[in-house]
Parts: C-alpha cells; sequence; structure tokens
C-alpha cells in the first residue's frame, strides 16, 4: 500500500465523497489525490461496488396488521400496568357514569336493610298487658260501681 | 416524543409510521427473518411506549430508538445461538417467491443467479461480527452518521470508525467477485 493517507483518515474521506458532503478544496484535493493513486482508486472502485451490491438487498414487504397488534399489545400492557382506578378512568362514558349509579343504589337499598327496624311489642308483655286487663276485670266484679243516676233518669 | 410523554397516543401513532419501516428493515438485516424482526420490532415500540414517561431528551430520538432496537436484536442473536437454533436465512421457496414478484421479466437462470447473489450477501453481513454488523446496517441503510451510530451502540465516535473500517473491508473482500453490473437489480 503506497497510499500516503492512514486507513481510517483514507476511508473516513472516501465515505464522505461517496455520500457527496465533500465540498469546495476538500472535494479538489482528494479528487486529486485519487487520480494520482491507484490504492485509493482501487478502494473507490471496489467501495462503489459494495454499496451497489449491498443496496440490491431488499427487506420484504412489512405485515398489514403490525400496527393493529401494536396497538392492541400496548392496550393489553396498560391493562396490566394501571392501577384500577386509572383504568376505571381509561373506560368509556357509558361504564363511567354505570358504575356509580349502581354505587348509588346499593346505597340506598344498604341503608333500608340496615336501619333499625320499629319497636314491636315482645309476647311477654303482650301476656303482661292481658294479665293486668284480667285482674282489672276481675277487681271489677267484686266491687261493682253504683249506676249513673243521668243514665236511670233517660230510661 | 416529549407529546407522547403528555400522554398524546396520535403523536405516538405519529412515530410509528415514521419509524416502524426503518426498525423492522433493520432488525429484518440483523435477525435475517421477518417474522422474528417484526415480533422484535413490536417489543421495541412497546419499550417506546412504556418508557414515555421517564424519556429524557438528552440524544436524539432516532439514536435513544436504534439503541433499543439494536439492544434488542443482540440479544435475540444471543439467545438463538445459545440455544442452537439457527435459522439464520428464510427458506429459499420465500426468497424465491419475492424476486418472481418483483421481477418476472427475468429469466429463470437470471433468477437463481441474483437468488444466489444475495444468499452471499446475507451471509457475508451475517458473519460480520455483532457490532461490526449493527454499525454497516445503520450506516448503509438508515444513513446514520458516526455520532448517532456511536450513541446506539454506546461507544465512541472513533470507535464506529474503525468498526466500519474493518467491516467494509470485510465485505469489500468477501463479495469482491460480484460485477457491480449484476447488482443493480432490487432483491426481496
Amino acid at each position: 500500500m503506497n497510499c500516503l493517507l492512514k486507513p481510517p483518515e483514507q476511508q473516513a474521506l472516501l465515505f464522505r465523497y461517496l455520500a457527496g458532503d465533500l465540498t469546495g478544496e476538500t472535494l479538489c484535493s482528494w479528487q486529486r489525490h485519487v487520480a494520482s493513486c491507484p490504492d485509493c482508486q482501487h478502494l473507490v472502485q471496489s467501495q462503489e461496488n459494495l454499496e451497489a451490491i449491498l443496496s440490491s438487498w431488499q427487506p420484504p414487504a412489512i405485515s398489514a396488521d403490525f400496527d393493529q397488534k401494536l396497538w392492541a399489545r400496548i392496550e393489553l400492557d396498560r391493562q396490566h400496568t394501571q392501577p384500577w382506578w386509572l383504568r376505571y378512568l381509561s373506560l368509556d362514558w357509558g361504564w363511567r357514569l354505570a358504575v356509580p349509579a349502581a354505587l348509588t343504589a346499593c346505597l340506598i337499598l344498604g341503608f333500608f336493610v340496615l336501619s333499625p327496624a320499629p319497636e314491636v311489642m315482645q309476647a311477654e308483655d303482650i301476656e303482661q298487658v292481658e294479665r293486668m286487663l284480667d285482674d282489672l276485670e276481675a277487681l271489677q266484679a267484686l266491687h261493682p260501681q253504683p249506676e249513673d243516676p243521668r243514665i236511670q233518669d233517660s230510661l | 416524543m416529549l407529546r407522547v410523554q403528555e400522554g398524546d397516543d396520535s403523536s405516538f401513532a405519529l412515530l410509528l409510521e415514521k419509524y416502524r419501516n426503518p426498525v423492522i428493515h433493520f432488525l429484518y438485516r440483523m435477525v435475517q427473518n421477518q417474522a422474528i424482526a417484526e415480533e422484535l420490532a413490536q417489543e421495541v415500540f412497546l419499550r417506546v411506549y412504556r418508557s414515555r414517561a421517564s424519556y429524557e431528551p438528552t440524544a436524539r430520538f432516532t439514536t435513544w430508538l436504534f439503541r433499543i432496537t439494536t439492544h434488542l436484536a443482540l440479544n435475540h442473536i444471543r439467545d438463538r445461538r445459545k440455544h442452537q437454533l439457527l435459522t439464520p436465512i428464510d427458506s429459499p421457496s420465500e426468497t424465491f417467491t419475492s424476486i418472481q414478484l418483483a421481477d418476472k421479466e427475468l429469466t429463470s437462470e437470471q433468477r437463481l443467479l441474483m437468488q444466489a447473489r444475495l444468499a452471499e450477501v446475507r451471509r457475508a453481513i451475517e458473519q460480520l461480527p455483532e457490532k461490526q454488523r449493527s454499525a454497516v446496517l445503520m450506516h448503509k441503510y438508515q444513513e446514520m452518521d458516526y455520532s448517532q451510530i456511536a450513541g446506539a451502540l454506546s461507544c465512541s465516535e472513533s470507535a464506529v470508525k474503525s468498526l466500519l473500517f474493518r467491516a467494509y473491508e470485510t465485505l469489500r473482500t468477501r463479495l469482491k467477485h460480484f460485477s457491480p453490473d449484476g447488482a443493480g437489480q432490487k432483491l426481496d
């Protein structure tokens, strides 16, 4: 190799030359150098060949449902990583309204079910009252009340 | 990306639209299998989406994106090597079909020749060491500059220059028997 340029420097200039980035004096001096340097002439030629060969390798078409699959994965990922309340907030409006409505209904129902029932007389109390009435009746039978004179007059 | 960070999904859709093809094409050339390339690309974009909150615009988005992409591709290649499941090149019938669809005017002899040439190009790239391969693919096909490649590969610019120098030298030697006039055809 008789070229005075060091390999990395030579390659850097070569890439810039092939990319069309060399301008002005740099381009002129590079072209002068290549014209007089068989090593660089060979390098330029072989790199141009390589670029053409590599350009011939084109990848196949991308699947039509790539984006769709990705969004589905993102959605799934969101559901797994979000806290429950954020997941709830991301629901449709219909669901967002339905959930508080159901909660309110449950609260109302709970209020009625759990509120204290009106006081009901126990069987013992009823029995006691009945006994007291019987006693009163017995007392009346033993000591009859005088008849009301107004009633007698009317008769 | 900053708008994606603020929760704007439509901006993420724009990013996807812009970078979908470069990422998948890069991955395809790295792993040389379209189905795996698409699967890895899904993982790349999912990671981008997940990291949106912690993203800091210290480097160019492309550099950050290709750092993730390269990392996943290299991991996949290492895993594949580890499990001895090397299936680097798509089935010949698949390649042949795509060539037939792309170039109906070619004779069967020309198609075979192109198929052989394509296989050799792919093999030459596949045989490059991992970092050299990544650097060449980013330089040649993604048109990334030295600093971007250095950022994606987490190394210095001078290391990238050295990687590219060695990689192109190897490729020039391995593919020197190809004539340039036959290389103009685009192969799938």
